[in-house]
Parts: C-alpha cells; sequence; structure tokens
C-alpha cells in the first residue's frame, strides 16, 4: 500500500532545524561553562545560529499548516491540549525560544550569561532536541517511527549538528576561540560512534517490531531509500566527519588546516543530520490490519 | 447520551462504492476527496475465492489517536461518542492524519482542514437519521445505531454476527466488521 505520508520535506526540514537550533544552544553553553572568557564569539555565534534556524524551523512548520495560515488566530489554541506531544513541543520552543533570545542580549551588552540561566537553557535544547523524536515516536500508525530509541536518536544527531555548525561558522568567525573547548571538541568522534550504534539498534529493533517497520528498514537499507541512507547518510553524514576528524585529530586548533577540516567536516554532519530526519519521515509504512 | 457505532457486513458488500459518492454529496465533498476509502483483499483459495471489499472510514474511537494528539483541541468527542473535528480551531498541522492507524483523516483542499467521517451528525436536527452511506446501502450491508442500547438493531446484530472491530482492540474502535 503506498500512500502520500501526511509529512513530507518541509517536517523533515523542521525536525532538523529544531534539533539544530538545541544543539547549537548546547554547544555554545557548555563552551561557556567551559572557558567563558575566551570564546565569546564561539558563544556569540551558537546563539545566533540557534535562533535563525529556530525561527526558519517554525515557519515552515506555520507554512505547512495550511488551516492556521489561513487563520493565523487559531495558533494560539496550539496549547489547549496536555496530552498532544505537539501541544508540550509548542510550550518547550516559547521557553526555549525565550532563553535564547534572552541570553543572546546579555552577551550582546558585554555581559556575563548566568550560569543557572545556561542551565535552564541546556534543559530545554535537550527537551527541544528530544521533542521532535517524541512528536513522531508517538505515531502507531508507522511502527518505524514507534520507538523509544527514536528521541534518543534525535538528541545525539541534533547535539552532533549543532556543534558542527558552532565549529564551521567559528571557522570563518572565531578561528582562534576552537581551542579554548579543549576536551569539548573530542565529542565530534564520540557522537558519530554514538549515532551509528543508535541507527544499527533502531534498525534491528524495528525490524523485528512487525512487518510494516520491517519494510521501512527494507527501504533504506535495500530498497529506495538505500542511496540516500548509505551514500548520504552512512559516508557524508557519519563515516567522512568520523574519520576526518581521527586522522586529523592532531592538527593544532587554530590553523587553517583545522578551520578547513571544521567546514568540511562540518558540513558533512549538517548533510547527515538532515538526512537522517528525512529518511525516518519517508521511510514510513504503516501498519496494515486489514489481511 | 448514546454511544453510536456502525455495523459493516463485507459478505454483503458488492464494492458499487455508492456509500463514497453519497457520503461525497452529503458532506459537499470535492470529486477526488473522500471520507471513504476502500481495501480489497483476496479471500478463500482457488478456485472458492471471493474479492472482499473493506470500506475504511473513521472508526469512532472511544481511545481516538487524532484526539490526543490534536494539539488545539479541535478534535474532539462528542457526548454521544463521536469524533468531530471543529473547524474553527484546527490549524492543519496533520498530526491527526498521521496518528490515524486507519488514514481516515483527509485534509479539506479549500480550508486545510483535517476533516473526516461524522456520521452525518450535521444533519442533526434532534433526531438522529442514519448516516448517507447507511441509508444509500442497496444491500443493507451498513447498520447504523447506539451501541449502549442492548436492544438495537447494531447491537442484536454485532452479537449475532459476531462482529468486530477491523483491527482488534487497537483503538476501542466503534465501527463493527463483518468479514
Amino acid at each position: 500500500m503506498t500512500e502520500t505520508l501526511p509529512w513530507g520535506t518541509s517536517i523533515a526540514w523542521y525536525l532538523f532545524l529544531a534539533g539544530l537550533a538545541a544543539g547549537a544552544y548546547a554547544t555554545s553553553a557548555l563552551a561557556s561553562f567551559k572557558d567563558f572568557r575566551n570564546t565569546k564569539r564561539l558563544q556569540l555565534i551558537g546563539r545566533i545560529v540557534a535562533l535563525v534556524v529556530l525561527a526558519v524551523g517554525l515557519v515552515l512548520l506555520m507554512f505547512d499548516a495550511s488551516a492556521g495560515m489561513k487563520n493565523p488566530g487559531r495558533f494560539f489554541y496550539l496549547v489547549s491540549n496536555p496530552t498532544s506531544v505537539m501541544s508540550w513541543g509548542v510550550v518547550i520552543l516559547a521557553i526555549f525560544g525565550v532563553i535564547i533570545i534572552v541570553t543572546l542580549i546579555i552577551m550582546l551588552l558585554k555581559k556575563a550569561v548566568p550560569v543557572w540561566l545556561d542551565a535552564i537553557g541546556l534543559l530545554l535544547a535537550f527537551c527541544t532536541a528530544g521533542y521532535t523524536g517524541v512528536l513522531i515516536g508517538v505515531v502507531k500508525t508507522y511502527p518505524f517511527w514507534n520507538t523509544a530509541l527514536l528521541p534518543v536518536l534525535f538528541v545525539v544527531s541534533a547535539f552532533s549538528a549543532g556543534m558542527a555548525a558552532v565549529f564551521l561558522g567559528s571557522a570563518f568567525f572565531a578561528r582562534k576561540e576552537v581551542e579554548g573547548l579543549g576536551a569539548l571538541k573530542r565529542l565530534r568522534l564520540f557522537l558519530p560512534i554514538a549515532e551509528t550504534l543508535l541507527i544499527i539498534m533502531l534498525l534491528l529493533v524495528t525490524a523485528s517490531a512487525n512487518p510494516a517497520a520491517a519494510e521501512s528498514v527494507h527501504r533504506l537499507i535495500a530498497g529506495d531509500l538505500a542511496l540516500p541512507f548509505w551514500l548520504g547518510l552512512v559516508v557524508i553524514g557519519l563515516a567522512f566527519p568520523f574519520l576526518l576528524e581521527l586522522v586529523t585529530i592532531r592538527v593544532k586548533a587554530g590553523s587553517t588546516g583545522a578551520a578547513a577540516i571544521d567546514v568540511a567536516g562540518g558540513a558533512g554532519v549538517l548533510v547527515g543530520g538532515f538526512l537522517l530526519r528525512y529518511l525516518i519521515i519517508f521511510a514510513a509504512v504503516p501498519l496494515v490490519f486489514v489481511l | 447520551m448514546a454511544s453510536y457505532g456502525m455495523l459493516i457486513d463485507t459478505t454483503k458488500c458488492v464494492g458499487c462504492y455508492a456509500c463514497r459518492v453519497a457520503c461525497q454529496m452529503q458532506n459537499s465533498l470535492h470529486v477526488t476527496d473522500s471520507f471513504i476509502h476502500y481495501d480489497e483483499v483476496e479471500k478463500g483459495t482457488f478456485p472458492n475465492v471471493r474479492n472482499e471489499h473493506v470500506p475504511l472510514a473513521c472508526m469512532q474511537c472511544k481511545d481516538a489517536p487524532c484526539v490526543s494528539v490534536c494539539p488545539t483541541g479541535a478534535s474532539y468527542i462528542n457526548a454521544d461518542g463521536v469524533v468531530l473535528v471543529n473547524s474553527e480551531r484546527c490549524i492543519g498541522c496533520k498530526y491527526c492524519m498521521n496518528a490515524c492507524p486507519y488514514h481516515a483523516r483527509i485534509q479539506d483542499q479549500d480550508t486545510g482542514v483535517a476533516e473526516k467521517c461524522r456520521f452525518c451528525i450535521l444533519a442533526d436536527d434532534g433526531s438522529v437519521p442514519d448516516p448517507a452511506c447507511v441509508s444509500t446501502c442497496i444491500t443493507g450491508a451498513r447498520i447504523f445505531g447506539d451501541l449502549s442500547d442492548p436492544n438495537s438493531d447494531i447491537s442484536l446484530a454485532i452479537i449475532k454476527k459476531n462482529a468486530k472491530p477491523i483491527a482488534g482492540d487497537l483503538t476501542a474502535s466503534k465501527v463493527y466488521y463483518v468479514r
């Protein structure tokens, strides 16, 4: 049964951009905890990226909700249903958005962002990235989505993408500051491994869940989505940035070489981050009950 | 306080699609939109086979996924157990269309609202007429009525024909099938 899916490319972009915003903010907040003085531009980049991509994502989401676009007042109803993950998401995003803006203003005023504020922001970044996974994770119609692993995978991928975006921006505007991050930078070796393991777990667990989910897995690894899965997600999005980081681990931070690595590897991670959401959305195969 | 439900006897269905047309007329739907769709299943082994038509629409679930995911509260269950959409609140986010395992929802081309079968409740003026799909069915394959009344035609037919929801207890559906 091939049906057109209710959610498509713009939702995939939104899930990616919301996660990216969460990851960029988290990177910025962690940099602030680690070394507040010497990573100011980098932190600023993280918060600006977070704000811009979150705004773009929300605009995409609103345009996808056509009845709301025709009657914008209806968007105020969005927090009406406490059982809807989308309602939770709106609350989370509203608070997260305010925190991004407030911390950005504090930084632009050349003042120190209070640690407690960034700690709350970090929690909301986590919730934002997690909710994008729960949002589609609770949908029973598509068994491939209906797993608790999905939010975990989305959180890891969001952090990875956000960090990549901050390093990418810093390569142009705050090259020297990357040094100040120390061990935080090494997460770029750990995150692709964690993400790869989570993807393997997701495929193995859902493939055995039921026939519809098994078909989703098949479409990804050997079916119509195999090319973007293997070449786009696995090679460009995971293996390339990881190997690049691995072979250049001794390149001195702040050098032109390190900046080029941040740009190339970061671009790969971002491509992978988007494709992960895109592929999961489009690999959805509905439950079959009329047999 | 009723609990409206429907029985669909696919052994009586001849696959004429009159229910879909009647529904489209009643609800003023575009010719390409409909609240009813059909699955076709081959039954039996050669040479004793038949093509079973399974008309599907909103199952009027008691545990309705569309209602639990709807962020604006546009989807709700009324006092008589009918799942309805308040088109003044719907933003067209399509979360319900994802959540419904029966693919019972469609997005109105003009308004963007996620619509679905409403048991023709809009025609309700105090009396409770049969929905258009029921009154139009040439073989009487559909029965509409109050499940909370043990003596209603539908309650008796469900017991007599051993009718069951299409997907077991997936969503506590109130549409029963004889297959």
